[in-house]
């Protein structure tokens, strides 16, 4: 889901916010978004499971991939592409190429620290199991 | 105390049903109108294919119901009411969870198994059972008899994109109880 996700943000982020390929590592002790503001990093997806309907033989499941993101720019000076690309973000959890899923979720929280508004986000895709 | 086991994979609940018109005696099915063979050391059970049977899977909850009728009397020379058990109602209901193959069958022929329980409701044909509440490996108590299957109602919402459904068989008559002999 992560591909979809990439190939939907890097098509539609086109403004100063742009989507990077490259997974959210840490780089000499600093994170990559904290060193390249205003790119969208998405972390490798992983899944939690939950039972949705328990049976005698074999559980349904509910299979839920979540796929986090970070998005770091300046604090003093809001970019002027924040809002549109944040609403970009958002709406990429209802991407028609992710289609094995009946409920899609998206949410984030923000955190400043020496100048820097990173933004938190998270997908998460229901799918049964 | 002992008590029966239904939790795990080898003693799970298992519901079988063909239709009554083909057990070796319609009126009194018997073990092997459902199954074969079953391993002991996995409880998987062989159907027995000439009779198309369906084993029901997803079941979430089971219930056997013997209900008695009773007819009280009053005496006056008793403080307390008399009472006679008069003939049962036996019902078999349950939930579970619809798949396409045993719910809308697998498609022409004759059987149970290409009917589906739907046809099987919707055309009032009358179905032999066998419920087994803690398998049927060797040696393991089962309820065999007749009756209709009735109200199904496949239901559906957002947060559990599922069809489940409950079942009722209301049986025709008594339940038949039997010990279980064909496992290996």
């Amino acid at each position: 889901m992560r591909t979809q996700l990439l190939a939907h943000l890097q098509a539609n982020l086109t403004g100063a916010i742009k989507a990077s390929a490259e997974l959210p590592y840490e780089e000499g002790g600093v994170s990559l978004n904290l060193k390249n503001l205003r790119r969208v990093y998405l972390a490798e997806p992983y899944i939690e499971m939950d039972q949705l309907v328990g049976t005698f033989d074999s559980d349904i499941n509910e299979k839920i991939t979540v796929v986090q993101g970070l998005l770091s720019t300046d604090a003093k000076q809001r970019n002027a592409d924040l809002d549109s690309a944040l609403t970009i973000i958002a709406q990429a959890k209802d991407i028609t190429t992710i289609t094995n899923s009946f409920r899609n979720e998206f949410d984030y929280t923000t955190d400043i620290s020496n100048g820097i508004i990173t933004y938190n986000f998270e997908y998460r895709f229901h799918s049964i199991d | 105390m002992a008590f029966i086991n239904a939790s795990t994979s080898v003693n799970r609940v298992k519901l079988f049903i063909i239709k009554n018109s083909q057990a070796a005696t319609p009126g009194t099915p018997i073990e092997a109108d459902f199954y074969t063979a079953v391993s002991n050391s996995t409880g998987a059970a062989t159907l027995t294919t000439a009779k198309d049977p369906i084993l029901l899977g997803g079941l979430t909850d089971i219930t056997i119901n013997n209900s008695n009728g009773s007819y009280r009397w009053k005496q006056l020379d008793q403080s307390g009411e008399n009472v006679l058990t008069t003939n049962a109602t036996n019902t078999l209901s349950a939930n579970f969870v619809l798949s396409p193959d045993t719910f809308f069958g697998s498609g022409a022929g004759g059987g149970a198994l290409q009917d589906g329980i739907f046809k099987l409701s919707n055309d009032r044909i009358q179905v032999a059972f066998l419920v087994a509440p803690s398998g049927v490996t060797d040696n393991q108590t089962v309820l065999m008899g007749t009756g209709f299957i009735s109200a199904l109602a496949p239901t559906v919402s957002a947060d559990s994109p599922v069809f489940l459904s409950p079942i009722t068989i209301e049986v025709n008559g008594d339940y038949q109880k039997y010990m279980t002999t064909l496992a290996t």
